[in-house]
């Protein structure tokens, strides 16, 4: 039996189970590092970066855009897990299966490992990318085998004409009780392929104490693209995520960069309150989900909703999790943790 | 920048394997598709049965058996999400009914090498009326195009699947992966021009393969003639020596000589049927038969026949033995005896053992196909008649020209020797094209026998 469901009515990004991903400054600063190192020459470029200042989504909102890209890139992502033995096998089976490819019985690595390269060549054959950039997330659990591997996948593109780019993300506090590091320095030709440039992908900045303009404020910035940009239903008769949620606010000129100071205070008053430094930058996961509170629990709830008070903006805060993972970058962690 | 939707970057449209989405690969066969498939993936003859379900056998001719055999050729198309009906269904390259199998019975790889470089292959390069590629314009091959020997089209360990036993290889992993197929908008519309035709032409046409076919390739090729606008682009070349012979028979030249009588002449012959020992010929169509026997009598060697074997031959006829006729010093043979076609009362009557099996077997057929739709009051279906009797008429001298040099043959040993009659047998491949109830042609393709059934 059929299921015939009524064509649904068109739901507002910031309402979806995945909500829109916005440009921001470290992606900005990220997309920077990513083209100089492509021009370079390089073969790749670690990403280092605390976990949820949203690094991932950074290098999807990458792959998204080809303003960035000093000539054209394809993007592929892969997984990685933390196998016994860092085989050529499980790495191209990795690959293969993030890719949605079959998984072959009785395959050797070295054929696993062409199959790879032929799926990326194929993969790039109709927009003719010769660069192709390969993701790694978790490339904090490589060893020097995996290392190995992703030379043998060099060697394999270069050899047909194509240039490998790989994007190594590097999850700082990903081991429970520290940072981790590869096993052992690895030999010059690793380092020179894929280490001899790095980047520090940070949280949101905020900037100088009075720093509200663009350029100086990742966090302004940020606000802006809620305020201009997420037009719904569609570019020509929608608005932007601001005046869709407080219309009437929106309306009489408000704007949520107007109170980047309020939200700055706030945040630094709940920070020394649970005895962290005032000033942190501020995780892309937190920020996310307090704009979405302030939005779409606060004002889109209220219909005379004018602008936010500091009780509201503390709410959001704490309901978006901020305190709980500032503290869990800090070795000890307060038995009395303000909320 | 600005704000993009969230989408997941690492879509790869549902293909499950490197080099099978095959939307630009027109008209693939299954073959094609297994074995672009395999070169790409890097599959072993190991692997077979986890990536496609199929077993592999070591002696198995991989093309030929991913074509014919209906429950490998299902797996692999499962596997690999193969639908279209031109992929999956030899038959419809057909443009004719009833020989699903013709091109079984020679099964040969055959290729183009441009296409198969870039990991393509169709069954209309299977076709033995398709010489060249239609859009490379390549002479199609059946072996390595370097050093002529055979491709691997098994899955042998230690070959790789389209190279040559001494390495060459065809299938270009760089250029399949990395291009698209260059000829893929000609490709497409030509096949789908000969596809429509083909199906037009299956409405119309019936073919009659002879019992125990041995040389399908040879008399498909000289069978088919292509429609201008698709014989330009594959037409081969013309030194291709052929060593069938052809044929055709159509109503509109019989309405000129019109013969009386024709349905008691096609009930004489329906004793083919039977298992009777004399096939009675009808007056129509003796002279021939009687002609074919003084022929072949007078052009045999000195002292090969008696004087009575001799004038049985020409027992109730105008012409004479020739002069030079020098009669054999031995008893007469029953066997040669029953040879000419005997004059019993009124009636012609030939000994069916002196027929060639296979053609009369075909002229059986080609009755039962035909006799008893036609109103024969009606001159358009007279006219059919007359061409359905004059086809058996063709195919039955022939079988009798045949049987009756085979039957010499085991007492006078010189005709080995010559370039006319020496014995030899040919089978006979007839396509009928009828237009409503209405036969309008008939083709016959002489194909030599490669082998005896």
């Amino acid at each position: 039996m059929a299921i015939w469901a009524p064509p649904a009515p068109p739901i507002h990004p910031m309402l979806r189970p995945r909500r829109p991903i916005i440009v921001t400054g470290p992606i900005n600063r990220m997309g920077a590092a990513c083209a100089t190192a492509l021009e370079r020459g390089d073969r790749g470029i670690p990403i280092h970066g605390n976990g949820r200042d949203g690094k991932t989504w950074g290098v999807e909102c990458l792959a998204m855009n080809a303003s960035w890209q000093p000539f054209p890139v394809a993007f592929f992502f892969m997984d990685y897990g933390k196998p016994e033995k860092a085989t050529e096998n499980y790495f191209s089976a990795t690959f293969l299966e993030t890719a949605g490819m079959r998984t072959i019985r009785h395959a050797t690595g070295a054929e696993s490992m062409m199959r790879a390269c032929n799926l990326l060549m194929e993969r790039t054959r109709d927009l003719c990318q010769e660069a192709i950039a390969v993701v790694i997330n978790e490339a904090n659990r490589f060893t020097s085998f995996e290392h190995d591997h992703l030379v043998t996948l060099d060697n394999l593109l270069e050899r047909r004409k194509k240039r490998a780019f790989f994007i190594l993300i590097y999850q700082n506090d990903a081991e429970w009780g520290g940072q981790q590091a590869i096993d052992h320095r690895p030999p010059t030709q690793v380092t020179g392929r894929f280490y001899s440039m790095a980047h520090q992908f940070t949280g949101l900045l905020w900037g100088n104490a009075n720093a509200i303009d663009f350029q100086g404020c990742d966090v302004t910035m940020a606000f802006n693209e809620y305020d201009e940009g997420v037009i719904f239903p569609d570019d020509e008769t929608g608005v932007p995520c601001t005046a869709y949620f407080a219309r009437n606010a929106y309306m009489n000129g408000y704007r949520l960069t107007s109170q980047v100071g309020l939200f700055r205070e706030v945040v630094e008053d709940l920070r020394v309150k649970n005895h962290l430094p005032a000033i942190a930058p501020f995780p892309m996961q937190s920020f996310e989900r307090f704009v979405y509170f302030l939005l779409v629990r606060i004002a889109g709830e209220d219909p005379n909703f004018r602008q936010f008070n500091r009780e509201q903006a503390l709410k959001a805060l704490l309901w978006a999790g901020y305190i709980e993972l500032e503290l869990s970058k800090h070795a000890v962690v307060p038995d009395d943790t303000h909320r | 920048m600005r704000w993009c939707p969230m989408t997941h970057i690492a879509d790869f449209g549902g293909a499950r394997f490197v080099g099978a989405d095959f939307s630009s690969l027109p008209g693939i066969s299954v073959f094609g598709a297994f074995s672009r498939v395999v070169r790409l993936n890097h599959i072993s003859h190991k692997s077979y049965f986890s990536a496609f379900g199929i077993r592999n056998r070591g002696n198995d001719d991989l093309s030929l058996r991913l074509t014919f055999s209906e429950a490998s050729r299902s797996k692999v198309a499962e596997a690999l999400s193969l639908k279209s009906a031109a992929t999956l269904d030899a038959a419809l390259w057909l443009p004719f009914r009833g020989g699903s199998n013709i091109l079984e019975t020679s099964w040969a790889f055959r290729y183009c090498p441009a296409c198969l470089r870039q990991g393509f292959h169709t069954l209309l390069h299977q076709l033995p009326w398709v010489r060249r590629c239609p859009w490379h314009r390549m002479r199609l091959l059946t072996k390595c195009a370097v050093c002529d020997s055979s491709l691997t089209l098994r899955g042998d360990p230690g070959h790789q699947l389209l190279a040559c036993r001494n390495g060459h290889d065809i299938f270009s992993e760089m250029v399949s992966c990395a291009y698209p197929f260059d000829q893929a908008e000609s490709a497409a519309a030509f096949i789908d021009r000969y596809l429509t035709w083909a199906e037009k032409e299956r409405a119309y046409t019936l073919l009659i393969p002879p019992e125990g076919a041995t040389t399908s390739f040879d008399a498909m090729r000289n069978a088919v003639v292509l429609p201008q606008a698709l014989r330009d682009s594959c037409r081969g070349p013309e030194w291709i020596l052929s060593t069938s012979h052809t044929r055709t028979l159509k109503r509109q030249a019989m309405r000129a000589n019109t013969v009386h009588d024709l349905p008691s002449a096609l009930a004489k012959l329906t004793s083919l049927r039977d298992e009777v020992a004399g096939l009675e010929l009808p007056p129509q169509i003796s002279p021939g038969f009687l002609n074919i026997g003084c022929q072949l009598a007078n052009r045999l060697p000195p002292e090969s026949l008696t004087d009575a074997e001799m004038s049985l031959f020409f027992h109730g006829l105008a012409c004479q033995p020739n002069r030079t006729f020098k009669p054999a010093r031995r008893s007469p043979l029953a066997e040669i005896r029953f040879l000419p076609p005997l004059l019993i009362g009124q009636t012609r009557v030939i000994h069916r053992s002196t027929l060639s099996k296979t053609a009369s077997r075909s002229a059986e057929q080609l009755l039962a196909v035909i006799v008893g739709q036609f109103m024969p009051p009606d001159p358009q279906a007279e006219a059919s008649l007359q061409l359905l009797l004059r086809a058996l008429a063709s195919i039955l001298k022939r079988a009798y020209a045949e049987g009756m040099r085979i039957v010499l043959s085991r007492y006078i040993p010189a005709l080995f020797d010559s370039k006319r009659d020496r014995p030899r047998l040919t089978e006979p491949w007839i396509l009928v094209r009828k237009e409503g109830h209405q036969l309008d042609r008939i083709k016959i393709v002489w194909a030599k026998r490669s082998r005896l059934p």
